[in-house]
């Protein structure tokens, strides 16, 4: 079926962009120590503020990527029961939508950890329905 | 290596080589990536990559060209073939 098809070239593309941002992590990992035992100067200490900075980024993308591939692959395995992606173009409200892709919630300073439903604030316990009217 | 510029050109020249192949790789992906948010921020990582390669390279160069500059006027100082020297 060519739907499919699509979905299964999706998930199959993003396995591959997970691990391609994998490798790329770890490598970016040993030129920085390589280039901090090899470059021990104030331009050389810029350099690899850089490269930290990249590699950050590098690993924010591939854990946002491994969490669109683990929800579109769904709990089945099944590529068409995943819902909604991370990245949904639908806007959430709440004071957490800072923009179409973001999707609300509360996001942890420095961490690429979402919150993936909709239920916000505190849930306050409710008392047992009354039976005759009376108290128990 | 010079101990006031404190770098192994070797080494940069080896990151440099290491820091392109990921540079290209990840400018392929972006090109495959639906998300254009997220093809964009391949893009940018790419493109700092390709930077750092090329900095990298740079160091190398001028601390090459500082080495070779360094050990000519060693050996025009100490050459017995001038006077005074």
């Amino acid at each position: 079926m060519p739907a499919d098809d699509g979905v299964q070239r999706q998930a199959a593309a993003l396995r591959e962009l997970v691990g391609e941002l994998d490798d790329t992590a770890r490598l970016l990992t040993g030129v920085r120590d390589a280039v901090t035992a090899a470059w021990d100067d104030a331009a050389g200490r810029e350099w690899t503020g850089r490269l930290d900075l990249v590699g950050r980024e590098v690993r924010r993308l591939a854990d946002e990527a491994a969490q669109d591939r683990a929800y579109r692959d769904g709990p089945a395995g099944d590529g068409a029961s995943g819902g909604p992606a991370v990245h949904d173009e639908a806007p959430a409200a709440g004071p957490g939508a800072g923009g179409p892709q973001d999707p609300g919630g509360v996001r942890a300073p420095g961490l690429p950890g979402l919150r993936t439903t909709g239920r916000r604030g505190v849930v306050a316990p409710a008392l047992p329905p009354l039976t005759d009217g009376a108290p128990r | 290596m010079r101990p006031d510029l404190r770098r192994d050109p070797d080494a940069l020249d080896r990151a440099a080589d290491a820091l392109s192949g990921p540079a290209a790789a990840l400018d392929r992906a972006a090109a495959e990536v639906p998300d254009p948010d997220r093809a964009l921020r391949l893009r940018r990582v790419a493109e700092e990559l390709t930077s750092l390669a090329a900095a990298a390279r740079r160091a190398a160069a001028t601390t090459r060209a500082a080495d070779g500059d360094a050990a000519r006027g060693f050996t025009g100082l100490h050459d017995p073939a001038r006077p005074g020297a």
